[in-house]
């Protein structure tokens, strides 16, 4: 289940004079859903594309479920999915007749499957209609559906959610976990939109300038960055110092309070002690989601 | 080969072609005109010269003294027909064969044009070259999605043309002029054999430029001058009669199938997918 899947050493490419990739380094395990992470420009899709093999690296080498991408690109084709940043539909055919086009260049005989899928991205009553007419929702979702027809081992998504509105997000990203979940699907997701993909990636790939600067799991890349925890409180304690319970403090809302505290273990005296002044609404660690993670990340490379 | 994906390839621009009207309008307007409107012209319009005036005596005379001796010769293959028969004798067999040669390759230059930079222009060449479908395949699959209409169109205007020229010049002739082996051997070997190879030129031009207008200039400064060439010396293939017709439509199918295998070669999918994305 978690033998490397995807082995990625001593990448580079390079287009005309601008070096896009730079010695990437990188591992997938089988069965894992992974956050490619990075600024736009950053190299993830021409990663993805090198990973199909329909793009020679120039130095370093690409293993793909055993596969060689360079050389035996058509059986990780075969075995892959992939959803583009533009879907890559035909806008002069209907939604089921773009499905019916890419199900006989997959190989997928069973009709069944493509009404399946309609129906499982909203798309049943719509299937009639040219994906030219489509909203980008509805493009994405089409798209999705067209990478899924052959039950990929592993599926490629590069900014999936891009023109989605927030119930199409939630459909899309409920339908990753559940593939993975229920057929051990091996996702490699791109994404500069952090807090979209926070719940569902295992790991993460940050990306800067084609190189990697982190890969690890939400609670590694924490451990060896966060030397503090940041917690937001919502409270009426009123403070006259910048110091409150031997904690540092500062107001950054009405009601609400940043406390600064060495580590995660002073969180429960420190509320405690809060509650016999005050009330408390809520209280958050700021300092610890992707996005935070993500800056500290790229802050400490750039020092 | 995977012989499923070439004809989704095929059908789907088929699809594509047919689903926009002013594509197939400007397919059928060139064989209309040259394929039927011009012959039928020129049937009633032969027919009805007045030959005893000595105006257009002399106007046939000059045309036919211009002409080169294997041509005047053919005027005068049959010296019973009358001269107005032998003007629309010789206009339906030796002119007409080479608007049926440019029909289909007018027609589909332009879709051959198209295919390759075509997919790239919709953001779907993409789409294509991540399939598990090889080169060959989508190269094949281009080729046949403008070939057949080609042919279909071609053999269309042929059938409507016979049909019609046998109908107005029966009770001339008394019998059937078209087809004969010239002819036979024109639509059916000759004419699928070079619009293959126009129709592997444009493929191979729209793999390698950036825009359907590139593709399309490109097109028209080294492909359509050569098929101008050949379309303006058909009288003088015909004349040779179908042996030659056949050795050089067998020539033209070596080299298609030649370039066909270097297509693949030269257009490997990094370079393809370079060429057409980056």
């Amino acid at each position: 289940m978690n033998s490397p899947y995807i082995e990625v050493s001593g990448v580079s490419k390079r287009f005309g004079t601008q070096q896009v990739l730079d010695d990437m380094n990188f591992t997938v395990r089988r069965g894992e859903i992974v956050g490619l992470l990075g600024p736009n420009g950053s190299g993830k899709t021409t990663m993805i594309r090198l990973l199909n093999g329909v793009i020679l690296p120039d130095a370093g080498s690409i293993s793909v479920g055993g596969h060689n991408p360079a050389v035996e690109g058509d059986p990780i084709r075969r075995k892959s999915g992939i959803l583009t940043e533009g879907a890559g539909m035909y806008h002069e055919l209907t939604g089921l007749q773009n499905l019916e086009f890419f199900a006989k260049l997959y190989g997928v005989r069973d009709q069944k499957r493509l009404y399946e899928l309609l129906e499982q991205f909203d798309l049943t009553a719509h299937m009639h209609k040219l994906a030219g007419t489509y909203s980008t929702g509805m493009k994405k979702r089409l798209g999705l559906a067209k990478a899924l027809l052959h039950r990929p081992e592993l599926l490629f998504l590069d900014e999936p959610t891009n023109g989605l509105d927030p119930e199409g997000i939630q459909l899309v990203m409920k339908y990753i976990r559940e593939l993975n979940r229920t057929e051990g699907t091996t996702i490699l997701l791109c994404s500069h939109v952090l807090h979209q993909i926070q719940e569902v990636c295992h790991e993460f790939i940050f990306m800067e300038y084609g190189k990697v600067i982190e890969q690890g799991t939400n609670r590694e890349i924490e451990s060896k960055y966060v030397t503090e925890t940041v917690l937001r409180v919502e409270t009426g304690l009123q403070i006259n110092a910048d110091r409150f319970a031997g904690v540092s403090v500062r107001r950054v809302g009405d009601e609400v309070l940043e406390f600064r505290l060495p580590n995660k273990d002073g969180i429960s005296p420190l509320l405690q002690a809060i509650l016999q002044k005050s009330w408390v609404h809520e209280a958050v660690i700021t300092n610890r989601d992707l996005e935070a993670l993500y800056f500290k990340v790229r802050g400490e490379q750039h020092e | 080969m995977n012989k499923a994906a070439v004809w989704a390839i095929a059908r789907k621009d088929m699809r594509s072609m047919t689903s926009n009207k002013q594509v197939w309008i400007s397919m059928i307007i060139l064989p209309l005109i040259f394929g039927l409107i011009f012959p039928v012209a020129a049937v009633f319009l032969g027919k009805s010269m007045d030959m005893t005036t000595e105006k257009n005596l002399k106007f046939y005379h000059t045309i036919t003294s211009n002409m080169p001796d294997q041509l005047q010769a053919l005027l005068n293959v049959n010296p019973n027909m009358l001269p107005n028969e032998q003007i629309v004798y010789f206009i339906l067999n030796f002119m007409c064969p080479s608007f049926f040669l440019m029909i289909p390759m007018v027609t589909t230059s332009m879709i051959a044009a198209n295919s390759m930079v075509g997919e790239k222009e919709r953001r779907t060449m993409e789409s294509l070259l991540f399939a598990p479908i090889s080169v060959l395949d989508l190269f094949v699959g281009k080729v046949l999605s403008a070939f057949l209409p080609a042919l279909a169109v071609s053999f269309g205007a042929f059938f409507g043309f016979a049909v019609i020229v046998d109908a107005l010049t029966y009770n001339t002739f008394h019998a059937l002029i078209i087809p004969n082996a010239n002819w036979l051997m024109l639509m059916f070997w000759v004419i699928p054999t070079i619009t293959l190879c126009v129709i592997l030129f444009n493929v191979l031009i729209s793999a390698r430029v950036k825009t359907f207008q590139a593709a399309q200039n490109l097109s028209g400064v080294v492909v359509l001058p050569v098929v101008l060439l050949i379309v303006s010396n058909a009288s003088g293939l015909l004349l040779f009669g179908p042996l030659p017709m056949l050795i050089f439509g067998i020539v033209v199918l070596l080299l298609s199938l030649f370039f066909l295998s270097r297509i693949a070669k030269w257009n490997q999918r990094h370079v393809l997918f370079e060429k057409q994305i980056h």
